[in-house]
């Protein structure tokens, strides 16, 4: 009866292989779903899911504080923080509802809505727009200018940034040579390239590891791409829902105290991202402490001294929408803001708690 | 190599002694010659293993000077002691990350091999399905990543989004693998199972799955690399550990010791199970040099050219109403945002219709003009490449020992971490992203020929050696012959496999392209852009896998059945 080997010996050892692996997956797979379940909303709190927009960073350490501090659940809402990365389109998903509150920049905001998505921004976490041009001590760019006649590494996505900012500084667009580069220095470093754009708290730091010395960074927010970053995103039909808007509000009050906190001592926010949110990231004290620190200039401005963190004024709304149309973004107006939340929970003070 | 007995030194000098003398003395030539044969298959052994370990150690103290002098002050490789040091030093971290990512990977190697098998023994069971839907399964092959990835985030929950990731970089190729396989079978032994009664459930069941174990296998070894790059992919979806989360903050803080740690790490995670599904096949099926021996595809059966060609187009009409039903059906299934998933008549009107449609075309246009040089340059250069390289090994066995190693690794490092090597190396242009699309096309094709060349019956094998033929004679009249098929098979695989390479380098650093006109398009939440310009890419993948399909029959219809008679 051995026609064929697969009904000897032979099968039942494959077969005893297949089963043994099946039956080990299978088995992980049930442990892990049991014990993964999410809890469900206990005492009366909203759940809510907040999208950040990188993977787990200091970036993020106000929110990491007011959930671990309770912050959010007192102000009735159970927040979700979800990580981010390079390929998350954090607008895509508060539009497509499977986040609450989105993280981005005010033109990615704009940009979506002018794709055909209904967006709205409830509060403004950095007050100054991160991106910048970082150089070497050497070769220093400091003005737009000096951009000109320079290899300048541009990720895709920036580029549109850096066009606006010729545009507004009236450069030569032909004497500047755009690189295409992915989010590491090493360019830089190696000399492929004389100018990059970076994040103003993250990639310096890493630069003047790598390279010994400093670099020199050039804020770009200070030449023409003045908008809000890090900002809080939700959908329209989420305000026009009485219940919705009290728990984004609710929110919004845990947020402004956990970055309240991380004011006032950054500490606690850079202990929990290096040895709880990012505890599997390898991030250092010492560099998230830096990060933290020069984060400070992107929170803390005259505008939020004077009225309270995340806030977003008139002032700042014509800033932003002129950035916006330099930018070639259309449709966007006043109604991209929303700031009857910051107004309620400010009630004129500059601080909540 | 084979132990063939080496002329015999000393044999007979021995003509006026006696017939017992004589005897004796040819007995002991004999034993001295097979000791000597011994002795000699052992030194060749001892020769080949000592040459292994020598170019091994010169490789690694080669890239630890060149990194130490010039690489690592670049920010572009760290040294084999830097990262052993980062390895030991944060040995926790890495082990957490290695356990989230082998979790993700290794369920989307079960599931997508799985999945690939089952298909695969119903195409081949069922010839119609096969017809309507290989090119489903190939168009979900073809899809870009950069257009995949932040789609699939917004499809399911982010456990599921990688896992779903892993198994789609893992289905097709074991699917095609394995249906090469059941079809390998096709011959005497299922005459004999008809011959007895024997139903196309029998013959499936004592010929076609037991001769397609080893093509089974070889898709899981090499799944393994792909489920371990899907898995690393999908945590740019958003994930708190795991080797892309490592990988990602590694890279922007420019820290090469933890950079370089992770891709020895992935290199580790695709060769373990490579290693490993080799001997499982090697102690499962040592019939399968045997059984597989009867590789070449079943021939067509003749019709006139016109019923030929009708027949083709009805299936390739069928085949594209089939992809675009599963298109619409994605998008109510997942219930997906209008905002995000855009039907087929979305990117029509992008394309045709709507009132910027001329610029989105040429745009478009332009940027496949690019993406297609980028991957048919790099596509024939890994081919030929790839051949070369199992045929010099075979010729040589001491490169393949030596190499192996080197191609399993350069296959398993997460090309995001190459590629700033290969940029500096070779610069921004034409010439990094060929070399990209030129090592993901190498792989695979060293991979199958090699097999196909190991798959070269031994009776054959036997009859030229008894023929006395030369090394070489063999190689080109016997075993290039029948690996064509093989070659052929990873050849179809390549195609796309190219494609999605290049748009990768394109994104990461040409910026041009189709792969950056993905990416620029997603930056701008021109959702629109990204389906119409995957849209695009898929069907040229396809349409670049048929040609070679195409040319696959013909040559295999006029060269392979001569050769194997």
């Amino acid at each position: 009866m051995n026609l064929a080997p697969f009904g000897g010996r032979r099968a039942l050892r494959a077969a005893t292989v297949a089963l043994g692996i099946a039956s080990v997956l299978a088995v992980a797979t049930a442990c892990s779903s049991s014990s993964g379940t999410p809890a469900a909303s206990s005492g009366g709190t909203t759940p809510l899911t907040l999208q950040t927009s990188w993977i787990p960073l200091v970036q993020f350490g106000g929110s990491y504080v007011a959930e671990k501090e309770g912050y959010y659940t007192n102000n009735g809402v159970d927040v979700t923080i979800l990580p981010g990365g390079p390929d998350v389109d954090s607008m895509a998903a508060v539009e497509s509802g499977q986040a609450d509150i989105g993280m981005g920049n005010a033109d990615t905001v704009a940009q979506a809505n002018a794709n055909g998505a209904d967006l709205v921004i409830v509060a403004a976490g950095f007050q100054k727009n991160p991106l910048a041009i970082l150089s070497t001590s050497d070769k220093p760019i400091t003005t737009p200018a000096d951009m000109e006649g320079k290899k300048i590494g541009v990720p895709t996505g920036d580029q549109a940034a850096q066009d606006a900012v010729v545009k507004a500084n009236n450069l030569d667009a032909s004497k500047i040579i755009s690189v295409p580069v992915g989010f590491d220095v090493a360019p830089l470093v190696s000399g492929e390239v004389d100018g990059l754009w970076v994040f103003y708290s993250e990639q310096p730091i890493a630069y003047e590891a790598a390279a010994g010395k400093p670099g020199v960074t050039m804020l770009t927010a200070d030449y023409g791409l003045d908008v809000y970053a890090q900002v809080y995103a939700v959908k329209r039909s989420t305000l026009e829902d009485a219940t919705k808007k009290t728990a984004i509000e609710g929110f919004l009050k845990g947020e402004i105290e956990g970055w309240q906190n991380y004011v006032k001592d950054p500490t606690e926010a850079v202990e929990l991202t290096v040895n709880d949110y990012a505890k599997d990231g390898g991030l250092t004290i010492e560099e998230q402490t830096k990060q933290a620190a020069l984060q400070m200039d992107l929170l803390v401005t005259d505008e939020t001294k004077a009225n309270g963190l995340l806030w977003i004024s008139d002032d700042g709304i014509t800033k932003n929408l002129a950035t916006l149309e330099s930018l070639g973004i259309t449709g966007a107006d006043k109604s991209l803001f929303d700031t009857s939340l910051l107004t309620d929970i400010y009630q004129g003070k500059s601080s909540i708690g | 190599m084979t132990t063939t007995t080496p002329a015999t030194p000393s044999a007979p000098a021995t003509s006026g002694r006696s017939s017992a003398g004589r005897e004796e003395a040819r007995a002991a030539a004999i034993a001295s010659a097979r000791l000597n044969a011994r002795t000699e298959a052992r030194r060749t052994l001892l020769n080949g293993w000592v040459t292994t370990v020598l170019v091994s150690v010169a490789l690694l103290v080669l890239w630890e000077v060149a990194a130490d002098l010039w690489l690592t002050k670049l920010g572009v490789l760290a040294s084999p002691t830097a990262i052993i040091q980062s390895l030991v030093t944060d040995s926790g971290l890495y082990v957490n990350a290695v356990s989230a990512t082998a979790w993700v990977a290794m369920r989307g190697w079960f599931f997508g091999n799985l999945a690939a098998i089952v298909v695969a023994v119903l195409f081949v069971q069922f010839a119609a399905l096969e017809s309507l839907f290989l090119r489903l399964a190939l168009a979900l092959f073809c899809l870009p990543l950069v257009a995949v990835n932040p789609l699939l985030q917004l499809t399911f929950d982010p456990d599921t989004a990688k896992v779903v990731l892993a198994s789609m970089s893992v289905f097709f190729v074991t699917l095609i693998g394995t249906m090469l396989g059941l079809r390998s079978a096709d011959g005497s032994p299922m005459t004999m199972v008809k011959a007895w009664g024997g139903g196309s459930l029998s013959s499936l069941w004592f010929v076609r799955l037991p001769s397609g174990i080893p093509a089974i296998l070889t898709g899981l070894q090499i799944g393994a690399a792909a489920a371990t790059l899907g898995a690393i992919f999908g945590e740019f979806i958003g994930a708190k550990a795991g080797l892309g989360v490592l990988l990602i903050n590694g890279l922007m803080s420019l820290n090469l010791g933890r950079v370089w740690s992770v891709a020895v790490l992935a290199t580790l995670m695709a060769a373990i199970p490579y290693g490993f599904f080799g001997l499982l096949r090697r102690w499962l099926t040592p019939w399968s040099a045997g059984i597989s021996a009867a590789q070449q595809l079943a021939p067509a059966p003749r019709r006139s050219l016109a019923s030929r060609s009708g027949r083709a187009l009805a299936w390739t009409v069928g085949s594209i109403a089939v992809i675009l039903l599963a298109w619409y059906a994605y998008l109510f299934l997942f219930q997906m945002s209008p905002f995000v998933g855009k039907s087929p008549v979305d990117v029509f009107a992008y394309l045709f219709t709507a009132p910027k449609s001329p610029a989105n075309r040429s745009a478009i246009l332009e940027a496949l003009g690019v993406t297609l040089v980028h991957s048919g340059i790099g596509y024939v250069a890994g081919l030929v490449v790839g051949v070369a390289a199992a045929i010099l090994f075979v010729l040589y066995p001491v490169s393949e020992r030596v190499l192996t190693p080197l191609a399993v690794a350069l296959r398993s490092v997460p090309i995001i971490v190459l590629i700033p090597v290969l940029i500096l190396a070779l610069g921004r242009g034409l010439g990094g992203v060929v070399a990209i699309t030129a090592i993901v096309t190498f792989f695979p094709t060293l991979a199958n020929t090699q097999a196909g060349l190991k798959r070269v019956p031994t009776d054959a094998l036997t009859l030229m050696r008894s023929y006395d033929s030369s090394a070489q004679s063999t190689l080109w009249r016997l075993q290039v012959p029948y690996t064509l098929p093989a070659i052929f098979a990873s050849a179809r695989i390549a195609a796309p496999t190219a494609v999605l390479a290049s748009t990768l380098a394109e994104w990461l650093a040409t910026g041009d392209g189709l792969g950056h006109a993905i990416v620029n398009a997603r930056a701008h939440s021109d959702y629109t852009g990204v389906w119409a310009a995957a849209a695009v890419l898929t069907a040229v993948s396809l349409i670049f896998y048929s040609l070679v399909s195409w040319a696959e029959r013909r040559v295999l219809a006029r060269y392979a059945p001569s050769q194997l008679g």
